[in-house]
């Protein structure tokens, strides 16, 4: 009974690590954005923290710049 | 028990030590798989002014759109993506890639619209954060009426034609005297290239900035990524949940409570996609 019990935990926990770590790639990234205060002038215009995830980093890329699009608007942005 | 209880740690030891050396041991920037689809034979390059906010039409956006033409298949998308992925492509390390990413520009849409691919179709690949859909319609996504209209557009000499789509009446200007039957977004079907597309509300406005022949070697491709297979209706109700939950998805992705509210807010005005409905 208690192997049984614990059969069980053990598969919720890899159920839940695959599903927390299926992507191969998740890394914590700052996004600052800046808007355009005049001709090369950039201001900041705060900042967010965001995890990106991704299969690869072309994917994690765009994980990223979908964030970007949505903290930042159309301003300008940087991740430091 | 204890044997339990030890697999149990080396597990999660394993599991997060994965997890937090994944982002250091990927050998950078592979390039995606793709599949040549066809030889380019003309680039066109669109710009497009667009309200994305429809209860605020006067705060207008613009961007870059780019079409590859090939004999039988054309893809369109996001120039401002096109040229963020060569500029990530050559990253070399973490600290590189983050560089050339704060140097690139944004795209301003994700979607890739492949038509004729498979024949009489249209592909669609886009994203719901974080994941990649793809869906398929017919490459006839209206009916054209053709007006006697007439006039011209960077020394092309084009005519007026018009259809309904996606829950918007649109203007095409198209010219017999590029004589590819094709266009900014899906559209396409005319007997000559769209140079200038607008719908009748002025929410969005596509105009040609430059055609051009693709240089030699120039080709069509199709990114292999685990796409989530669906259907239009089916994509745009994730893009919908997305929205509705956007609180919740921004909190799975770390965001502090200050910055879930501002993705909700920045959301809230970004509710006038070019598709209303999905027909």
């Amino acid at each position: 009974m208690k192997r049984k019990f614990l059969s069980l935990v053990f598969a919720a926990l890899m159920l839940m690590a695959v599903s927390v770590y299926g992507y191969e790639i998740c890394t914590t990234e700052n996004i600052h954005c800046y808007t355009v205060a005049g001709p090369n002038t950039l201001q900041h215009a705060g900042s967010h923290t965001v995890m990106a995830c991704g299969d690869t980093w072309a994917e994690w890329a765009d994980n990223l710049d979908d964030w970007s699009e949505i903290l930042c608007g159309h301003g300008a942005w940087g991740i430091m | 028990m204890k044997q339990h209880i030890c697999i149990l740690i080396l597990f999660f030891i394993l599991s997060t030590s994965t997890f937090l050396v994944s982002g250091q041991n990927q050998s950078f920037f592979e390039p995606i798989p793709h599949k040549t689809l066809d030889k380019t034979e003309m680039i066109v390059i669109y710009n497009i002014k667009y309200s994305p906010d429809s209860t605020n039409i006067q705060d207008r956006f613009e961007t870059k759109a780019v079409l590859y033409i090939g004999n039988e298949i054309s893809l369109y998308q996001c120039l401002y993506s096109v040229k963020r992925e060569e500029i990530m492509r050559g990253a070399e390390n973490m600290d590189d890639l983050r560089e050339r990413a704060m140097n690139a520009p944004n795209a301003r849409f994700a979607g890739r619209y492949f038509k004729n691919y498979p024949s009489g179709k249209i592909t669609v690949t886009d994203r719901v954060i974080p994941d990649s859909f793809i869906y398929q319609e017919d490459k006839n996504i209206c009916s054209w009426t053709l007006h006697s209209e007439i006039s011209n557009y960077k020394g092309y000499s084009i005519q007026k034609a018009s259809c309904s789509f996606g829950g918007r009446d649109w203007i095409a200007w198209f010219s017999t005297e590029v004589s590819y039957s094709d266009g900014p977004h899906k559209f396409s079907g005319l007997p000559g290239l769209i140079l200038k597309l607008y719908d009748t509300r002025n929410h969005y406005l596509f105009e040609m900035a430059s055609v051009e022949v693709a240089a030699n070697g120039h080709v069509i491709e199709f990114p292999e990524i685990n796409y989530i297979q669906t259907t239009k209706a089916q994509f745009f109700q994730a893009r919908s949940h997305f929205r509705d939950n956007i609180i919740n998805r921004a909190a799975e992705a770390g965001l502090d409570i200050e910055s879930q509210q501002t993705a909700a807010e920045n959301l809230r005005r970004r509710n006038n996609p070019i598709e209303l409905t999905a027909d």
